[in-house]
């Protein structure tokens, strides 16, 4: 095993990578807004991100570096699926509150009346229909020929 | 490092990483044929040459047959491509109306079950952290691809976000181990003998940080596992998908969360308890809790889907009971529980998958109802799963859970350890419980008459996938010489606790010779 390098500043990395943690956790149990939610969930992994480096400098090695790499790599696949899903959750509800999916429940409860929902955003101009890609817009005739 | 070394290892990994490059074949080449017998195929066709390459590796001289060495590394490399198999006949028929052409959800399949392998098989946290992230990304894309409606869609959000919360708790408790050992190997947890140190020079020591770490990552697997206060999930999810991708969810995570607990424990090696003996009484607890709670609460379930998400986090706490026994014949006993549980819940899930009509689906128990006069193979095949669920004789689920029973008196002789004997007496108590609910099935389905009209299959792949795993039930109660043998544990452990397990051993086939010579 290798011996710990004297390396004072590791508790502060550490307190500072365990508040990261915590403050994702709280986040992501209390935010009812769903890509916040997932925010928090990767402000967690991020908590962890810097514990892992201080433990790099600590041991006087590369591995915990070397796992951050990876560990942002398979974070940034979990955001593209993230964004994927939700913006088919916004379509399906119009609303990014979790709270408004309940339809999956044990049978004896009912669903939880929402007592305080989030605000809708403000209603938008529908956006002007374009074109079908490939065709041009339809032009009237004309009629006189030379 | 050179490049030798790499393509050395690669060889080693070499049925996961084909599997895993086809996958990502399929999802290139998905958008140009859209035929999905051919891509059911090429499915077979990958995990067909993985099996085939395992049995190969299986018999090198290195492991001498034996499937448990360095934490069932082999066990979990064969789990992974056979419950893939059964995967494909479950996924492959679609009906007219879904959208499901291309060959996304195989490609999914294959993906995951290569993290199984990979994650039995890892050396280091990196890949068993990859190994667990590749099972659980392709079940996000499953579980979305699997039911296009609001409630695939929530169960969907539902298990993408809670998987994310897990891996984050896990990747915590991963770090703390590195700080602790210096070294991301696995190898390396036997170093963890003593509290982190702030520094050399600085007397105080992070408190428990051991423990600290022992209690993330348990909570990251126990999600994965669906282990009693992380199972919450299960239902809700199980509920909103189609049956095939809840037999897969019901399987292949589960695979996957207990290869990495026998690797983070070291249970695979002798007598390394890398977190001090703490795990062993945590993994009693989350297993008493665990196969309780959720018998307890199937009993009230309506909803065939969650009546078997019920079932399986039941089934689960057997699995990490037999883990926390602590030795090599418990992780061979969990092994053959695990394959057997894993076939009985895909053989179910099959037949409900056989019965999926979107004119008439089969969502209740009542749902079921007379189903052995209007479908008998189907009945059948559901009776003998149902039965080897309860662990009536003769079925492997009978015979898988002697194994754990007999494991936990053993400890609890050879320990001195009563807890054991508490733990044996709650397996029992709660297998009792369960016969409760799956007899309540079983009896709508051969003494009823049917309610309204019968569904109409689309295809008889999933039921030939139900004939099979009925007959590998079958075969595993009967005939449990056919695979125990692999399974025995390793002659690397003391003396006594190989003299324990040769006893196991020696019961258990003596019993087992008894039920094959009952019937001349």
């Amino acid at each position: 095993m290798i011996p710990p390098s004297d390396y004072p500043g590791l508790s502060q990395h550490l307190l500072v990578g365990a508040v990261l943690f915590c403050l994702g956790l709280v986040g992501f149990l209390a935010r009812r807004n769903m890509i916040l939610a997932f925010l928090n969930a990767e402000l967690m992994v991020q908590g962890v991100a810097l514990n892992f480096v201080a433990f790099s400098r600590y041991r006087g090695n590369l591995e915990g570096q070397s796992f951050v790499l990876f560990l942002l790599t398979v974070a940034a696949c979990e955001a593209a699926i993230a964004m994927a899903l939700i913006l088919v959750l916004y379509k399906n509800r119009g609303t990014l509150d979790v709270s408004v999916w309940q339809e999956l429940r044990e049978d004896s409860l009912d669903a939880v009346e929402d007592t305080d929902p989030l605000p809708l955003p403000a209603a938008q101009a529908p956006m002007p229909p374009l074109p079908t890609a490939g065709l041009g817009p339809q032009q009237p005739e004309e009629l006189s020929r030379v | 490092m050179d490049s030798a070394r790499i393509l050395d290892s690669c060889y080693l990994a070499l049925p996961e990483l084909g599997m895993l490059a086809a996958g990502c074949l399929f999802f290139l080449l998905g958008t140009m044929i859209e035929n999905r017998r051919f891509w059911a195929v090429a499915t077979v066709i990958v995990l067909g040459l993985a099996l085939v390459f395992q049995i190969a590796e299986a018999n090198d001289p290195e492991t001498s047959g034996n499937w448990l060495l360095h934490g069932a590394a082999t066990f979990f490399r064969f789990l992974g491509p056979v419950l893939g198999l059964i995967g494909t006949a479950l996924l492959a028929p679609t009906g007219s109306g879904q959208a499901r052409r291309g060959p996304e959800d195989f490609a999914c399949l294959l993906v995951a079950c290569a993290g199984v392998g990979l994650t039995g098989m890892a050396p280091d946290l990196v890949v068993l952290f990859l190994g667990l992230e590749l099972v659980s990304i392709p079940v996000y894309l499953l579980l979305f691809l699997g039911k296009h409606d609001r409630q695939g869609q929530e169960a969907a959000i539902k298990y993408f976000l809670l998987s994310v919360l897990s891996s984050a708790l896990f990747l915590f408790g991963a770090s703390y181990v590195y700080g602790m050992t210096g070294s991301t190997r696995l190898e390396g947890l036997g170093g963890i003998h003593e509290n982190l140190r702030w520094s050399e020079t600085a007397p105080g020591e992070i408190p428990a940080a051991r423990t600290l770490a022992l209690l993330f990552l348990l909570a990251g697997v126990g999600f994965k596992i669906t282990a009693a206060p992380f199972h919450f999930y299960a239902p809700d999810v199980y509920q909103g998908t189609s049956p095939a991708v809840a037999g897969l969810i019901s399987t292949l995570p589960k695979a996957a969360g207990l290869a990495a607990l026998l690797r983070l424990i070291g249970a695979g090696e002798s007598a390394l308890a890398p977190f001090g003996g703490v795990e062993w009484s945590l993994l009693w607890i989350l297993a008493v809790a665990t196969m309780t709670l959720g018998n307890l609460l199937a009993l009230w379930q309506n909803n065939l889907h969650r009546l078997l998400a019920y079932s399986g986090i039941a089934q689960g706490g057997y699995m990490l009971a037999a883990v926390s026994t602590g030795g090599q014949a418990g992780i061979g006993a969990m092994a053959f529980y695990l394959a057997a549980y894993s076939l009985m819940t895909l053989g179910v899930f099959a037949v409900l998958a056989y019965l999926n009509d979107p004119d008439c689906p089969v969502k209740r128990v009542d749902d079921l109802a007379g189903l052995f006069r209007t479908r008998p193979i189907a009945a059948l095949c559901l009776g003998v799963c149902f039965v080897g669920l309860i662990g009536l004789p003769l079925t492997s689920g009978f015979y898988g859970k002697l194994l754990i029973l007999k494991t936990s008196i053993a400890s609890s002789s050879s320990q001195g350890n009563s807890l054991f004997l508490v733990l044996a007496f709650f397996i029992v108590f709660n297998a009792a419980i369960s016969a409760w609910y799956y007899l309540g099935v079983l009896t709508r389905v051969f003494l009823r008459l049917p309610l309204g009209p019968q569904a109409k299959p689309i295809s008889p792949l999933p039921l030939c996938a139900a004939v099979a795993c009925s007959i590998a039930t079958l075969a595993g109660g009967i005939v449990p010489g056919l695979i125990e043998p692999y399974l025995r544990p390793v002659e690397k452990a003391t003396a006594q606790s190989v003299a324990v397990d040769a006893t196991v051993v020696v019961t258990a086939n003596g019993f087992a010779g008894a039920i094959e010579q009952a019937p001349e």
